[in-house]
């Protein structure tokens, strides 16, 4: 089949033409961050604008509180995925290499919890932390992540199966405890999948919504995402700044895929192959 | 302390982690949000129980069950994007120039946050000077129909943004299933005189059913907590009819604080997920080869 040269021509055209429509919004969008609010509108539409307004993107950091959302943002895609990591992988080595009264349940309550949707419980937890006082403040939006997340333990329950008991062990008769098995031994055998969890909850946190939405209220304390959705209600109308937040919004997250591509692609095929 | 019951305090406190967040995090507010069901609760005022008052003011609520329509109707797109994806997957498999291009272009709707793929969409779509609309006129002759601001079209509108956003994503999936079929298993086939039809279809299509059932699956739980897309696009624009079953719980919780109603209508929605799951754990006996 490789052989025939005129299929793997179809291929190709055919997936080219369908790549028109995936790229354009992007190619939109950020042709329209570089435009004045009366040029937005033209028709035929200008798809690379001959005297780029680049001050669309000084001004918008002048009319939002845009330096904070990044930070924001930043600042919880960071803390997030380390506090996944950490919790996550601790207690995915609890159920595989120790053993413990009511293991089997446990876990099976583990992965009964992946299917409650956030929803269900969004409403209890902000009143949870609403009487802690977290209300418009970034607590209720990394302090859960240091108690694991069901789906990453179970992610990394699956990686560290694969790790050989020998290892365990070995170590054992060398006198080393648990939490040195744990950190010699396990940590560094778990590059991969420390950073495919990581690369996937910084992705996650990064695009979050309905968390930050609720929680936060003032304009300086929002994220990057959901100060997207109050700009493009303040600024309604006015596309070229909304067209330039989304461009800023979206702009770390291409960054980092680019860099991480492999490591992203390979992480979520793996979730399928891990059913 | 015997070696056996030291390892058990241990194996818990390194679990620990996790088991006090499902206490904290989960199990307590999934009591309390049971209980919230048959309460009646501004969040500021007393707590009165109510008995099933909840449960009787949503089904009588017309909100609620369009929110619960249009969030059924809307995934609908599921189907069709297992179907592109998995046309897409199979081209990117024969690909032979471009394929990581290709696979990137795809990808980036998956990857970027909906709210701002949201934004560009509800751009896109304006009506009458939005460049999809200028076109259809300028082109075409063609008055552009209310894509986000009719609330016939506003669902299926939605599907279409949904269907490209979740391609790049579902094709990735199918790809690496794809890739796990045993090269040797297409040999044959070809020596068997298969073309490449009925090797799709008798070969490649039930050995990657897993994979679809998998993505069908995930897609359609998904799918049922649309929300990102639906509060962009539906902001004031659109008649209050046109909201998703977790828009209408945001609306009653956060909005109007009626958190006994809300909190009815989010057990719906968990109870719904319940039931997909157990089904598709059910279906997933018969329906799916596993090599």
């Amino acid at each position: 089949m490789r052989k025939n040269k005129s299929l793997s021509v179809i291929v190709f055209i055919v997936l080219l033409l369908g790549s028109i429509p995936m790229i354009l919004p992007f190619i939109w969008m950020v042709s329209t961050s570089l435009k004045s609010l009366s040029s937005t509108m033209i028709f035929p539409p200008e798809f690379f604008p001959k005297s780029p307004r680049w001050q669309n993107y000084t001004e918008l950091f002048s009319l939002v509180p845009i330096k904070d959302w990044f930070l924001n943002s930043i600042f919880l895609s960071v803390v997030n995925s380390v506090g996944i990591i950490i919790s996550s992988l601790i207690v995915a080595f609890g159920f595989v290499v120790l053993n413990f009264k009511f293991k089997d349940v446990l876990f099976i309550i583990l992965l009964s919890t992946m299917m409650i949707p956030f929803e269900a419980i969004m409403i209890p937890q902000y009143i949870l932390f609403n009487f802690f006082g977290w209300v418009n403040t970034l607590y209720p939006l990394w302090v859960p992540s240091f108690f694991g997340s069901a789906y990453m333990i179970f992610f990394a329950r699956q990686f560290f199966k694969t790790i050989s008991k020998n290892y365990v062990d070995a170590a054992k008769i060398d006198g080393a405890n648990y939490w040195q098995i744990f950190y010699k031994i396990f940590i560094p055998l778990s590059y991969p999948v420390i950073v495919t969890i990581g690369l996937l909850t910084f992705i996650n946190t990064w695009n979050y919504f309905l968390g930050p939405l609720i929680y936060l209220n003032t304009p300086s304390k929002m994220t990057i995402v959901s100060g997207l959705s109050f700009l493009s209600g303040q600024a309604f109308g006015y596309w070229n700044y909304i067209m330039a937040g989304s461009t800023l919004t979206i702009l770390p997250i291409i960054v980092l895929f680019l860099i991480t591509q492999k490591w992203i692609i390979s992480g979520i095929a793996l979730q399928g192959e891990l059913k | 302390m015997n070696r056996r019951s030291k390892e058990g305090l241990l194996g818990y406190l390194f679990i620990s982690p996790w088991l006090i967040g499902l206490i904290v995090f989960t199990v307590g507010p999934m009591v309390f949000s049971f209980l919230l069901i048959f309460a009646n609760w501004n969040l500021i005022g007393p707590l009165k129980f109510t008995g099933l008052q909840n449960l009787i003011d949503i089904t009588k609520s017309n909100f609620f069950w369009s929110a619960l329509r249009n969030t059924a109707f809307f995934t609908l797109y599921v189907p069709l994007s297992v179907f592109l994806s998995l046309i897409v997957a199979v081209l990117m498999d024969r690909n032979t120039h471009g394929t990581s291009i290709f696979r990137l272009i795809y990808f980036l709707p998956s990857v970027t946050p909906a709210v701002a793929n949201a934004a560009v969409w509800v751009w896109l779509l304006q009506p009458s000077y939005g460049v999809v609309d200028n076109t259809l006129k300028n082109w075409f002759h063609i008055q552009g129909p209310g894509w986000l601001t009719d609330p016939n079209l506003y669902i299926p509108t939605l599907m279409m943004i949904s269907i490209w956003g979740s391609i790049g994503y579902n094709a990735v999936l199918f790809a690496a299933g794809l890739r796990s079929i045993d090269k040797s298993i297409y040999e044959a086939a070809q020596l068997d005189g298969s073309g490449v039809i009925s090797t799709f279809f008798k070969i490649t299509l039930p050995l990657i059913s897993p994979s679809i059932f998998f993505v069908t699956v995930t897609s359609v739980i998904w799918s049922f907590q649309v929300f990102d897309l639906a509060y962009m696009t539906n902001s004031g624009v659109t008649s209050y009819y046109n909201i998703t079953l977790v828009q209408y719980i945001y609306q009653q919780g956060f909005q109007y604080f009626h958190i006994g109603e809300a909190s009815a209508a989010a057990w719906v929605l968990a109870l719904i997920i319940f039931v997909i799951t157990f089904f598709e754990l059910q279906a997933e006996k018969k329906l799916v080869f596993y090599q």
